[in-house]
């Protein structure tokens, strides 16, 4: 026991004469702090759909695209927007109407890093105008800087449609007759330009008649006026394609619509039966 | 006859009583000088970082016409290595305490002497000698001293408190310095060891800032972020700062610092630490 606490005892002397013959150092720790400015946001190369038409009298969903940046974090990034506008016939700022100008919000996703994803869509309406469009892409950051960047060679392609009332109906009509009355037919442009007419048709038949049918040269119209002189004012009706010059404008704001008239004349020996045929409305440039 | 020489002998043996008396009378007469012994000191003084610290030289005064004849005491420290005894006072190597304080008596002759001192952090780290002096009522004086009063060796250092790099946008580095004075707070030169940490914000979600990116000079002001400065380490890192003890005004010198913030980084505030640790002096 005595042994031990001599050892002890020469043990913690020493240590604590190392201790005392130790020059004393002092270190200090300091504070480092730095605050992280705002860096603006960069919307990078803006692609998009090219070359698409709508539908005929319906919508196509275009898409301009870019990669956003910001070097403050993609979540800095607070918003994007995008202007598509053909800028032959409106500015940036103009209105949203359907046919020269669209704005949308984008979609931002896939965020990573620095970078995120925005995908600008739009309701292309069939009446938007044939041109080269611009499309430009705005990004927001949480500190109100804004930048954008353009495509100007987003095209819209020519879209010449129309639409026709589905059937004709003349009515019944005694052999040797021609119809009192225009039967009505509306056009309207489904298309994004002024269209004319090319018309053809089919005799009107009936599978059963063994007299006769009723020649497609006996249905005759007139596409500008109504109720004129069957035999003198109005136009047989061909096999082949034949164009009338309609001059259906292209939908601004309204629908863009007209009547067509039509007449038949019936021959003097037919069964009485009922005869079918078919009209066919082609939409093509307007000259 | 013989009566004659009875007397004769009693008178001479008086006499030779009242001299030796009379001698005797003289000697107690004398003034005592005062004796100093036992000193002890504070042995080894630690000093205080960039502050003083107290320290004793005690002592045993002696006065053989009783303590109360001792007027004052006073004493010396000083390094004999740098200075002589007699040099004044300076915080570095000589000190003096004209007032020592007595304490109880613990004798009719014997009473304690508290000698104090109050030293700098800058005292030189050496063997002091202290000295210790008595004076009586009398004008005697009697001094005695010790060789071996050793002030250990302070390395310490004082930096300002916080390193702000103000703001900065990402994907740059400082266009100005951020500096940080450092004083020495002990007694010798010291060079530096440099190290930190990474500047973090809890919330960030993209990057922090890494230690390397804080660089330093610390001898030149106004260089170069990429080709004039040398980056911090989580490792502590020597510097070749040779910051002087201090001798008279502060021992101070500047430090230069930049920092260089990633391409991708979040609106956020960063923070991190450096640490400075005096080290030996090359």
């Amino acid at each position: 026991m005595v042994k031990h606490n001599l050892i002890y005892g020469i043990f913690y002397g020493a240590v604590l004469l190392v201790l005392l013959a130790m020059p004393f150092a002092f270190g200090e720790d300091v504070s480092t702090s730095v605050a992280i400015g705002n860096s603006p946001p960069v919307v990078g190369t803006v692609t998009s759909s090219d070359d698409f038409a709508p539908p005929t009298c319906g919508n196509v969903t275009a898409w301009c695209n870019a990669t956003i940046t910001d070097a403050n974090g993609y979540n800095d990034i607070k918003i994007a927007n995008a202007t598509l506008w053909d800028p032959a016939s409106t500015t940036i700022d103009g209105s949203d109407d359907n046919s020269t100008h669209y704005v949308t919000r984008c979609f931002l996703n896939g965020g990573s890093g620095s970078a995120i994803n925005a995908n600008c869509s739009f309701a292309i309406v069939y009446h938007a105008n044939p041109a080269e469009w611009t499309c430009r892409i705005y990004a927001n950051d949480t500190s109100s800087n804004v930048h954008n960047n353009s495509k100007t060679d987003v095209t819209i392609i020519t879209l010449r449609a129309l639409d026709a009332n589905n059937t004709i109906s003349f009515g019944t009509l005694s052999p040797g007759t021609s119809s009192t009355a225009d039967a009505n037919n509306t056009i309207l442009n489904c298309g994004n330009v002024p269209t004319d007419l090319n018309l053809s048709g089919t005799d009107l038949t009936n599978a059963t008649a063994s007299v006769t049918n009723i020649s497609v040269g006996n249905v005759k119209y007139n596409i500008t006026t109504p109720d004129q002189q069957y035999t003198t004012s109005m136009t047989s009706l061909s096999a082949t394609s034949t164009y009338t010059n309609f001059t259906l404008t292209k939908r601004t704001s309204g629908l863009s619509l007209n009547n067509t008239y039509w007449k038949i004349g019936i021959p003097a020996s037919i069964e009485n039966l009922v005869f079918t045929g078919t009209i066919t409305f082609t939409a093509v440039p307007d000259t | 006859m013989m009566e004659r020489k009875l007397k004769f002998l009693i008178f001479s043996a008086v006499g030779i009583c009242l001299a030796f008396l009379s001698m005797r009378a003289g000697v107690l007469a004398g003034p005592a000088s005062p004796l100093v012994s036992g000193i002890t000191a504070t042995d080894p003084v630690n000093l205080n970082t960039c502050s003083t610290v107290v320290i004793w030289c005690n002592a045993t005064i002696n006065d053989g016409d009783g303590w109360e004849d001792i007027n004052n005491v006073n004493a010396t420290l000083w390094d004999p290595a740098s200075t002589a005894e007699g040099s004044s006072d300076s915080n570095s190597n000589h000190y003096t305490n004209s007032s020592c304080t007595l304490g109880a008596n613990v004798s009719f002759t014997d009473v304690p002497a508290n000698c104090s001192f109050t030293l700098q952090y800058y005292a030189n780290p050496a063997d002091w000698t202290c000295k210790i002096y008595a004076n009586d009522t009398s004008g005697n004086s009697g001094s005695s001293f010790i060789t071996d009063a050793t002030i250990n060796t302070l390395r310490a250092l004082d930096a300002e408190n916080a390193i702000d790099f103000g703001s900065l946008v990402p994907d740059s580095t400082s266009p100005e310095d951020a500096n940080n004075t450092v004083t020495n707070c002990g007694n010798v030169p010291i060079d530096l060891n440099l190290s930190g940490t990474d500047l973090v914000n809890a919330s960030a979600g993209i990057a922090n800032i890494s230690v390397s990116s804080v660089k330093h000079n610390v001898t030149a002001p106004g260089q170069d972020y990429a080709a004039g400065m040398s980056p911090l380490s989580a490792t502590p890192t020597y510097a070749n700062f040779t910051l002087a003890k201090r001798t008279n005004g502060l021992s101070i010198n500047k430090t230069y610092w930049k920092i260089g913030v990633p391409s991708v980084i979040e609106k956020l505030i960063y923070t991190g630490t450096i640490t400075f640790t005096a080290v030996d002096d090359n």
